[in-house]
């Protein structure tokens, strides 16, 4: 399987000057992940857990306070390895869209107010493609919308006479124009009612089956990842705590973490009453020693307290991080 | 429909309501003040030495108040001026005795006209634009530098800074000329050599206005940037890899330009305001230099009539630019 | 205190408090001079800066230095009257619109809106010509302040329709407190710094119409001011006599009281908006 996007002990950190005191968020903690081709990869988590921070990180869209304090992204186009942070610069125009899209959470008011969407669309193609192809690039887009079941008047209307799941809907179709590798969407179903809901997890998985790419689905929401994702990775405070199928995920969920999350979703046949963690996930600015999960864990021993468990595939492709794992 | 009735039909209610509250305003308040023009007409004629008996003072008053408006009650003044505006007369005035007013604000008015509109046109524009890349492209040297040009000539009343460009460039060192609008006995026409003395007279008043309209503009794109530039579709355009020209352009500016139309409106009564000033300075032969004439002889009428015009242009500009506001947001065009 | 001295981090509050406290100090120095502002032939005419007459003379016989200060202390003096006064009214009038909303709202903004649409230099002009030589350094003032609230009665008016949305104000209702009293002690510590800002600007704005009245002659010239000051320098052709001195120093000092007043207002004003304190914040 082709590795698309990587990452090596990423830290990306919030570093903040709060009148003199100088504040450290560490929303992405020595994450290493790696993102393969033709696949759905779901990334979940509470709120606040830094999985947002993880995408903007991944697409490139790092500016102060968010700095990237070690490790990097890594893209591998065309046998090519990118490393994207490199010399501390920038992800270069060449790659954003082509190589990698992103659909923002909420399309609420990322089109232009005062222009035609297929403004928009023009100006997202004209600036990757030189003349001769634009126009055809304008048809193929064109052609995108009437597949994704978009009406053609779309395009000339503007951005304050579409609905909310209509505007969703030409984000994702405009993320596709250029039939990039690799689709970051950021919680793409919250802020819509549950039948847009459905329509837009449908559009994406349509979108996969079609071109073949990779989409990579961050939501707290586990129902979507129950539908879509083929691998799961669970974020907690920061850090990938288990990342495997998504069956096993749900099946057999080793962290204890993930345990209650698992736990805590309403199931038809099993009618008792839902639990879940005990305690509020810790601040990212102070984080627990040790294994930041160890306050709240039932099974927490000694090491817990001190180290900090790292993630190890326990095979069969599936990664956890827990001390647990090491006992058995 | 929806449109004329939502948006039209509010601004002009609006409008003549601002206007006939602007006139009467224009009409009560020599009224309100103790003084008496016809008194102090007579008064002045008396003291450069006429002796009048008091049959012709009185029928001198008699027609002084007549030609002032201030025959009858109140009320009946009221309706005399209303009835007289419209038909465009203020009366003659005092210090060119006894030309009509409206024929010398008619001669005034297309010097103030010409300069008013090109100066706000072209500086709203070029402020937008300069203040729009500037808020975009924070950290370039070239836009420090303009901020701090526009530091400085900004808080400056029109007032001083026309003296200012008057004694640096009509009189230290003499390009242009010290004032009026035109060289004294030639005749305007289309020829070459008369457009070129036109705008030799003509700019230095207009750099006057120009660099306080530019700079005023300039600021207040600047900090309007400031929060388009964090907004969900620039941030999605950059992310798209748009080319940032464009975004600066399109994105940006075209939105940012949308309060500034609205500012505009509200802010031509003062440009107005600070146009007649720069005149003074300048003795450029618009309303500027009329009025100046006019509170010098205590000309009355002369006064009111300019008063009254002003106000006419001021609010129907207003309107103007309020109804072209639709034609640049499209929100405001289809509900 | 400590805001003062995070204020004072910003080059251009830095820039605007020296010159505006060398400005205050000018016009204390008014009460301590040696020479009566409105008596002329009390020095030799004419004369070069040279010491004692460290700006020089002017042609009706006036220490300059000493003029200037009486000239910046009314000069002061009147914008603060205006700027209080319009305060005053800009409070009022945005309290009570934003506050009650509804009707009185559009009623109280149409009427703001007209005096800003106006040009007030005209109706102001028409009103000082009239009462010409009435007008008192107070009597301008108050005039002034008249006219110009229009503008910052609308932004305190925003103001205060923001925070009537927010929690405090459904809690002080429902516990009972009456409409004066949350205004007054829950809103207040809001708009104080508001009231601040804009109070500056507006003595900027009543300074410079008190230059351009005075230089149409339009206001009473015994009384020494910025504007007045101007006003005889000009008349008595000061430039073309080549007494610079005469006419530069109260333009400078006006150009100094401008530029130092909007600075101020400028560098309290981005001081106090929420978002550039957050871009403060992230500047680590």
């Amino acid at each position: 399987m082709e590795v698309l996007v990587e990452t090596r002990n990423l830290k990306s950190y919030y570093v903040l000057n709060v009148f003199g005191n100088i504040k450290t968020v560490k929303a992405v903690d020595d994450v290493n992940i790696r993102i393969m081709k033709d696949e759905i990869y779901g990334i979940a988590g509470e709120s606040g857990c830094g999985k947002s921070t993880l995408l903007k990180t991944l697409f490139g869209d790092v500016e102060p306070p968010l700095r990237v304090i070690d490790g990097g992204v890594f893209y591998h186009d065309g046998g090519k390895e990118h490393n994207i942070y490199e010399d501390g610069g920038h992800l270069t125009r060449q790659f954003r869209w082509k190589f990698i899209s992103y659909v923002p959470q909420g399309s609420m008011s990322v089109l232009n107010p005062v222009v035609k969407v297929k403004e928009v669309f023009k100006d997202f193609l004209d600036s990757h493609l030189k003349s001769e192809s634009k126009k055809e690039a304008f048809d193929i887009a064109v052609q995108h919308l009437r597949e994704l079941g978009l009406p053609d008047n779309v395009l000339n209307a503007y951005s304050h006479q579409l609905s909310g799941g209509m505007r969703q809907r030409v984000a994702i179709a405009l993320s596709t124009v250029l039939s990039p590798k690799v689709i970051i969407a950021d919680e793409p179903t919250t802020a819509l009612d549950v039948v847009t809901q459905r329509g837009v997890i449908q559009l994406l998985k349509d979108i996969q089956e079609k071109y073949k790419n990779t989409i990579v689905i961050v939501t707290h929401d586990m129902g979507v990842h129950a539908n879509i994702a083929t691998r799961v990775a669970i974020m907690y405070a920061g850090k990938i705590v288990e990342e495997s199928s998504t069956e096993k995920i749900f099946g057999e969920p080793q962290h204890p973490y993930t345990r209650y999350l698992i736990n805590s979703l309403p199931s038809f046949e099993n009618r008792e009453k839902r639990t879940s963690a005990p305690g509020n996930p810790p601040s990212l600015s102070e984080l627990p020693s040790g294994c930041s999960f160890h306050p709240r864990c039932p099974y927490r021993m000694k090491r817990c307290e001190s180290e900090v468990p790292l993630l190890k595939d326990y095979g069969d492709d599936h990664s956890v991080a827990c001390w647990l794992m090491e006992e058995k | 429909m929806n449109f004329v009735k939502k948006y039209l039909l509010p601004r002009l209610i609006t409008y003549f309501l601002v206007f006939f509250i602007g006139i009467t305003m224009v009409f009560f308040i020599p009224r309100l003040l103790p003084t008496d023009p016809v008194q102090r007409t007579v008064t002045r004629v008396r003291a450069m030495g006429a002796y009048l008996d008091p049959e012709a003072t009185e029928k001198m008053m008699e027609s002084l108040e007549d030609l002032y408006g201030l025959k009858g009650s109140v009320w009946e003044q009221y309706v005399n001026f209303w009835k007289r505006f419209v038909k465009g007369d203020f009366g003659p005035s005092l210090f060119q005795f006894p030309t009509p007013v409206t024929t010398l604000i008619m001669q005034s008015l297309p010097w103030t006209v010409g300069l008013l509109l090109t100066t706000t046109i072209l500086s709203w524009l070029l402020g937008n634009i300069l203040g729009g890349f500037a808020g975009y492209f924070s950290n370039s040297r070239g836009f420090k530098i303009l901020d701090f040009f526009s530091m400085i000539i900004r808080p400056m009343p029109y007032y001083i800074l026309s003296l200012i460009l008057l004694i640096v460039f009509a009189y230290l060192i003499p390009i242009f000329p010290l004032g009026g609008g035109f060289s004294i006995g030639s005749e305007i026409t289309f020829s070459l050599e008369s457009i070129l003395t036109l705008l030799k007279y003509a700019f230095l008043p207009a750099l006057s206005l120009l660099l306080i309209g530019v700079f005023t503009w300039y600021q207040a794109t600047k900090l309007v940037v400031q929060s388009v530039k964090s907004e969900d579709y620039v941030k999605y355009a950059e992310l798209g890899g748009v080319k940032p020209q464009k975004i600066a352009m399109k994105y940006v500016i075209r939105n940012a330009m949308l309060p500034q139309i609205t500012g505009l409106a509200l802010s031509l009564g003062q440009i107005f305001s600070g146009a007649l000033i720069t005149e003074m300075v300048f003795t450029y032969p618009g309303l500027g230099t009329l009025l100046y004439n006019a509170i010098f002889t205590g000309d009355y009428n002369l006064l009111m009539g300019i008063s009254s015009i002003s106000i006419f242009v001021v609010t129907t500009s207003i309107l103007v630019v309020d109804l072209l506001y639709p034609l640049f947001d499209p929100r405001v065009r289809y509900k | 205190m400590k805001t003062l001295r995070d204020l004072l981090r910003d080059k251009r509050f830095a820039f605007g408090f020296t010159v505006a406290i060398i400005l205050v100090i000018l016009s204390l120095l008014s009460f301590v001079s040696p020479y009566d502002p409105t008596r002329w032939n009390v020095v030799p005419r004419d004369l070069s800066p040279q010491w004692p007459h460290i700006l020089g003379t002017n042609s009706m016989g006036q220490d300059v230095f000493w003029l200037l200060c009486f000239a910046v202390r009314n000069s002061l003096i009147l914008s603060l009257i205006a700027a209080l006064m319009s305060r005053i009214i800009a409070v009022i009038v945005g309290m009570v619109a934003g506050y009650r909303g509804g009707t009185v709202d559009r009623v109280l903004m149409f009427f703001s809106d007209s005096f800003l649409v106006l040009p007030l230099l005209i109706i102001i002009i028409l009103f000082a010509s009239m009462a010409r030589s009435r007008l008192t350094l107070t009597g301008l003032g108050l005039l002034l302040g008249i006219f110009g609230w229009a503008w910052d009665a609308r932004v305190i008016r925003s103001q205060v329709l923001s925070l009537r949305e927010r929690d405090f104000t459904y809690t002080a209702i429902l516990s009972g407190s009456k409409t004066g009293s949350i205004i007054f002690k829950e809103y207040m510590p809001f708009l104080i710094p508001l009231i601040f800002a804009t109070l500056i600007g507006n003595m900027s704005w009543a300074i410079g119409m008190e230059v351009t009245l005075a230089i149409l002659g339009v206001f009473n010239l015994e009384i020494p001011t910025l504007g007045t000051m101007l006003k005889w320098a000009t008349d008595y052709q000061a430039l073309l006599l080549g007494f610079w001195w005469w006419i530069l120093t109260p333009v400078i000092a006006s150009i100094l009281l401008f530029i130092s007043l909007y600075l101020l207002s400028v560098s309290i004003s981005e001081y106090l908006d929420p978002r550039m304190r957050i871009q403060r914040i992230g500047r680590a």
